[in-house]
């Protein structure tokens, strides 16, 4: 069997690069883990009330694994509120993109919950967490100035947070060494309020100051069954909606109360 | 946790028990004072985490299934007076129509949610006030509310009285102009359709103090009424603002009319003025909490815009 590479006259050319390659990044950084989750199809049933999502995988030893779920990009127009006259209320109309609809940061165990930080539980100034979304983020509105921008950030993130969409998960991943490789797993809440659509969930693998990203994997999230069947009828045919919500609680009204005339009349 | 319910129009997910208990407290509640129960539901289902906008035209929908079998019950009674239910009902029509407009138009402003609180707030102060005031007196005996309020209606009755194409309805025993019902009926359908409710905690002291109906056919006209009108409000809910979740509906209709028969059993074993006063109690706290979130800095100071 020949060995064609050989014969290759730039290939001799490489050998150099890919040798000092070899040196500069150790094995750990050549991205050799590997991710998987479980369920990455979600279906959104009658009784869906959220759901955990496992991920496991391997990667080099001695490596820190970070993992990201992040969502699709969107446009979302919120208000700001503010105090008018006594009353808190709706004052201005903010636009914000190019964020996820969904951002979850899972790290390593061994950390408080309390100290829930990218700034001081995720290594700093990487190209991952809040503060990567907080570069990349378009807010516009009626902004004072930058000190606006920040605190509007601040806000989103709060609001997500509270939606259960966003969240910096530090103590949710578990490392188990390995002869050759260690075995990671971990979970995360996925709540009801999900938006509909495809996720992605990223391995990145830490050593030192370097960062090196797998190859991300997909979960999908779909509506089924009788939640498909109702949001497609509301949105698609609404004023066939309209009429037939009005029908059955005209019937249901009526049933109930012949019922309950029916007992009242026994009794 | 496999009970928990997914409402896809809400996008959020709820115990069936919860939502069925909800709606039995407020049917309770309703059977217990006879009174409609939307003007509690929408608020509790916004507390819950229902966005506004769905909790009003969802409970909309519901008070269609409370109504018709109400309506059905007093049609059989002979409590309907379905003249002066007709003229209520058009202007009822009109001024629903012209409340999902407003709405419509103040969620693209993206106001519709406050709108909605601080009509809340005015209405359930004002009627909560007026029928605690009112109990109060009564339970003390006193009888020179009654003939102050008794010099009032003169007042309008001089005042409606003016007004041209007086007519006779048998049914209520009273005559009028059809201008009062449709008036009365339009300013009770924009409130409904602003709120999400049937308007009956407004309409049944408007048809005792204003139209001076008796109280059996009040209840049972009004029900007519509130059962088309809702209707027409759910209709237009579900076309213009996709804002109708049909399985949230359902669920409180089916926990709110059964809850309804046991407060009807439940309100004979106490007099009239304590129900009224608890009733006036509930009302008013439903309007301070509320009030509370209008005046004291929110915990989240972004909100989305018109998203349910």
């Amino acid at each position: 069997m020949k060995l064609g590479l050989t014969k290759e006259p730039g290939f001799s050319r490489l050998l150099p690069l890919i040798f000092f390659s070899l040196l500069l990044f150790p094995p750990c950084s050549r991205a050799q883990g590997r991710i998987s989750c479980f369920p990455n199809l979600i279906q959104v049933t009658t009784f869906f009330h959220g759901t955990w999502v496992k991920i496991y995988g391997t990667c080099p030893s001695g490596c820190k694994v970070l993992v990201e779920i992040v969502g699709e990009d969107a446009k979302e127009i919120f208000m700001k509120k503010g105090k008018y006259g006594p009353l808190w209320m709706n004052v201005a109309e903010i636009r914000i993109e190019e964020v996820p609809n969904l951002y979850f940061l899972l790290g390593q165990a061994g950390k408080s919950p309390a100290t829930v930080s990218d700034e001081t539980d995720f290594p700093k100034g990487k190209n991952y967490g809040y503060g990567q979304l907080r570069q990349r983020v378009r807010i516009s509105g009626s902004l004072v100035d930058q000190r606006e921008r920040v605190k509007l950030f601040q806000e989103f993130v709060n609001l997500k947070e509270s939606e259960s969409l966003y969240g910096l998960l530090p103590n949710a991943i578990h490392i188990e060494s390995g002869s050759d490789e260690d075995f990671f797993t971990g979970r995360f809440w996925l709540s009801p309020k999900v938006p509909l659509g495809d996720y992605e969930v990223r391995l990145l693998l830490v050593t030192g100051d370097k960062i090196l990203r797998g190859d991300p994997i997909k979960i999908k999230i779909v509506r089924v069954g009788l939640p498909a069947m109702m949001s497609l009828l509301a949105l698609q045919h609404p004023a066939l909606y309209g009429f037939l919500a009005v029908f059955v609680a005209i019937a249901t009204g009526l049933l109930i109360g012949v019922i309950f005339r029916n007992r009242n009349g026994r009794h | 946790m496999g009970l928990q319910l997914y409402l896809p129009i809400a996008g959020n997910s709820i115990h069936i028990l919860f939502l069925l208990g909800l709606g039995g407290l407020v049917g309770f509640l309703s059977g217990l004072f006879g009174v409609g129960g939307g003007f509690l539901m929408t608020p509790l289902l916004i507390m819950l985490g229902i966005p506004p906008t769905v909790a009003a035209a969802s409970d909309s929908n519901q008070i269609v299934a409370a109504t018709a079998s109400g309506t059905y019950a007093h049609y059989r009674l002979g409590n309907v007076d379905f003249k002066m239910g007709t003229f209520l009902l058009i202007g009822g029509l009109i001024g629903g129509t012209l409340g999902v407009q407003i709405i419509k138009i103040l969620r693209n402003l993206g106001n519709a949610d406050f709108l909605i609180r601080i009509t809340y707030v005015v209405m359930l102060g004002w009627v909560g006030t007026y029928m605690f005031l009112e109990s109060l007196q009564q339970i003390r005996g006193a009888g020179r509310g009654k003939e102050r309020l008794r010099g009032r209606e003169s007042l309008f009755i001089r005042v409606y009285k003016s007004l041209p194409w007086q007519m006779r309805f048998e049914k209520s025993g009273v005559t009028h102009s059809p201008l009062m019902p449709l008036f009365l009926g339009g300013f009770v359908g924009v409130l409904a359709g602003i709120m999400g409710l049937g308007g009956g905690f407004i309409m049944v002291p408007m048809m005792v103090y204003i139209l001076r109906m008796p109280m059996h056919v009040i209840v049972g006209t009004n029900l007519f009424q509130e059962v088309f009108m809702c209707s027409n409000v759910t209709i237009l809910q579900a076309i213009l603002n996709h804002t109708v979740d049909l399985l949230l509906a359902i669920i409180l209709l089916l926990g709110s009319t059964v809850g309804a028969q046991a407060g009807a059993r439940v309100s004979r074993l106490l007099q009239a003025d304590q129900l009224k006063i608890l009733l006036a109690s509930i009302i008013l706290l439903v309007m301070l909490k509320m009030l509370a979130e209008l005046l004291f800095q929110p915990h989240l100071l972004l909100n989305y815009k018109g998203v349910h």
